[in-house]
This record gives structure tokens, sequence and C-alpha cells, in this order.
């Protein structure tokens, strides 16, 4: 055979003598009706990555269900973010503004200009937070 | 029969007891309370399922191997689509963050030993802002370290947000600083409020049932109504505890992502 004249290759020829023979011995085994346990019609074993790619397709039917259900479940909580997000800067303006104050000494002024700068800062959060969520649940639909 | 007066208040699950004593430095006390006692629970809890998960590593997962196998995938498609490739050196903390939060969300929900002392009952950890907001320190404390050690200077162009007309960076600025300290804040009492406020609702509901039962007679048979309450707000308790804690995540990946990118704003 190829074999016995090219010897730089015998480890490949042995590679595939073993082929050969594992799929001698499998057709042998096939034609005798000896059943296989799960994928008896296949002429060779399931490779990895045809597996991952028979799992990725079975997989693009439940995709979109789950992103869809965890848009609706999450309302609640995407209601909570915004507030909470917007309610933190509020808190952060007044208590440096507080913080100045009592440093300077003059009183609500700086109270509040805090304010309003937390308000805005918490109105920049919300725009920011909403900006994700958008882009969020149009990748996924 | 419990009368309703004697019955615990609905704010009693949350209070502090201290197990072991331990002498107090100053103001500082250091006693292993309950809430120690449940954090080293759940962390231990959280050990013993990844060792058994792991212990027989095989090519087909079975069903203990591939339930860990999911949660990893999930985190880690969080932290790639949030921060990219980079992200890759944050997932250990926060898939950490994350299955800490969640055990000890869900935790809390597991009932009590009836018969133990008040000391031993189940404990929310997560529902004290002490426990959220160390978790969210730590969160911007790496976000801020990394910043800087990353980008050098080039990390305040955080605050410093370019292609702005001139007279806005009077407060722009500032503003983008009061929303960079805001961060951690609300990272803490979202979480806290959520768990805090869930178990509230739960205990009130509870605290009806037993004071309509105890009522007696036609009255009782009313007792059906908050007991079906009950039931409702611990299945949305369930799915708050899953979700609070993909919200940290995912804020922590969010603030983790300005870290790592800030150069190009």
């Amino acid at each position: 055979m190829a074999c016995e004249r090219r010897r730089r290759l015998t480890l490949h020829c042995g590679a595939a003598k073993f082929r050969r023979d594992f799929k001698a011995r499998r057709s042998q085994r096939l034609s005798s009706g000896m059943p296989m346990a799960d994928d008896a019609g296949k002429q060779k074993p399931p490779s990895l990555d045809e597996f991952s790619k028979r799992l990725n397709a079975a997989r693009g039917d439940n995709a979109n269900a789950e992103a869809t259900r965890a848009g609706t479940g999450s309302a609640m909580g995407r209601a909570f973010r915004v507030a909470s997000e917007l309610v933190a800067a509020l808190f952060v303006g007044m208590l440096l503004g507080m913080g100045i104050d009592k440093l300077t000494g003059m009183g609500p002024l700086f109270l509040l200009i805090g304010l309003g700068f937390g308000f805005a800062a918490g109105l920049l959060n919300v725009s920011r937070a909403m900006k994700e969520m958008d882009k969020k649940s149009s990748g996924n639909g | 029969m419990i009368a309703a007066a004697e019955a615990p208040g609905p704010m009693e699950q949350f209070e502090i007891l201290p197990l072991i004593k331990f002498p107090a430095e100053g103001n500082i006390d250091l006693s292993f309370t309950n809430s120690s006692l449940w954090m080293l629970i759940g962390v231990g809890a959280i050990i013993a399922f990844f060792a058994a998960a792991t212990s027989r590593r095989s090519l087909v997962p079975g069903r203990l191997q591939s339930s860990v196998e999911v949660l990893h995938e999930f985190i880690a498609d969080l932290v790639r689509d949030t921060i990219g490739p980079e992200g890759r050196r944050f997932l250990p903390y926060i898939f950490t963050l994350f299955i800490f939060i969640l055990v000890g969300n869900l935790f809390g929900l597991l009932p009590s030993v009836p018969g133990t002392p008040e000391r031993f009952h189940t404990f929310t950890t997560t529902s004290h802002l002490a426990v959220t907001g160390a978790l969210a320190l730590l969160t911007i404390t790496i976000v801020i370290v990394y910043g800087f050690w990353k980008n050098g200077l080039g990390f305040l162009k955080l605050f410093w947000p370019s292609g702005l007309p001139v007279w806005m960076y009077a407060f722009i600025p500032l503003i983008e600083f009061i929303s960079f300290l805001s961060r951690p804040i609300s990272l803490a009492i979202r979480l806290f409020a959520n768990m805090l406020a869930g178990h509230i609702i739960l205990k009130l509901f509870a605290g009806f049932v037993i004071a309509l039962l105890g009522a007696g007679g036609f009255i009782s048979v009313i007792g059906v109504a908050p007991f079906l309450g009950a039931v409702a707000v611990m299945m949305l308790e369930f799915l708050i505890a899953a979700l609070q804690a993909y919200v940290f995540a995912i804020l922590a990946c969010i603030y983790l992502n300005d870290a790592v990118h800030a150069g190009s704003h």
C-alpha cells in the first residue's frame, strides 16, 4: 500500500488505518443489526462542532421568547431603577450643598444650588438609564 | 393562638443580634452577629455547591455541572456584551458579586426553623444598607482605581465630555461629578430598599393572617385573602431576588465599562 512507500507519513497512515478499521467495525456492527445508542443513522461520530451547531439551532427558537419574558418581567425593576437614579443624584447634590454651607456658613444658599445640580445630575442619570434600556430591548427584539 | 398584639412586628426580622460578643473597640462593635452567620452560611453553601458541581468535570455535563455552566455562561455573556473582550479580567469579581447577592437574597426567603431562638432565625443580609453599601463602595473603588491605573489622568475625561459648546463647561463637569458620586448610592439603595420592602410586605400579610385567625368565628375565614396575598408576594420575591442580583451585576459592569473606556469618550 501507499504507506510502505512514503515512510515519512507513517503516523498519518496509522491514523488513517485506525479510522478505516473503526469504520469497518462499525458498519459491521450496523449491518448485523446491533442497535447503537442514539444516532444509529449517522455514518461518522458527531463532532463537537456539529453538536454546537445543532445546539445553536435548537436554541435559536427559544432566545426570542426568553428575551420578551425578561423584558416584561422586569418592568417594575426598570421603574425602580429610574427612581433610584434620580433620588440618589438629588441626595448627593443635597449633601454637597449642605457640606459647603457648613464650611462657608452661607446659610441655605449652597443647599439650594446643590439641589438644583443634583436634580440635573439625576435627569442625566435617568436619560442614560433609559438609553441603556432602549439599546438592550432593541438588541434583543 | 397568638393574639394580634403579641405577634412580632414586621420590622423585627431586620434586627441585628450578636451571637458571639467581642469587646467593642471605641465605637466599633465587632461582634459576630446573625447577619455574619447568614453571610457565612451563604458563602459556605456557594463553595459547597461549586465544589460538588466541579468535582467530576466531564465533557457531557451532568445536572449539577450544567447548572454551574449555565450560570457561568450567563455572567460571562453579560460581561462580554457590556465591557467587551477586555472585561474578561472582571469576570471573577462580577461573578462573585452576582452569586453572593443572589444567595443572600434567596436565603433570606427560607423559613426559619420553628422553636429556635430569635437570633438563629433566617436573616436577609442584603436587606441592610451596611452590606449593600459595602458592596457598592467596593465596586466604585475598583472603578476609580482601575480607571486611573488604566487611563491615568485621562480618566477625568469622564467628567469632561467632548464636543459641547464652551459655555456649558461651566457646569457640566459638576453635574457629571454628582452623577458619578450618585452611582454607588443608587446601587446600594436599590438593592437594600427592594429587599427591605419585599420582606416587610411579606411579614405584614403573614401578620394579617394571624390576626384574622385570632379573631375567631366568621372573621377567621377572611384570613384566606391575606394568605393568598402572602403566597403571591412570596413568588414575586423570588423574582425580585434574582432580578436585583442581576441588576447589581449589570450596573457594576456598566460602571466598569466607563473605567475601561474612559479615554475614548
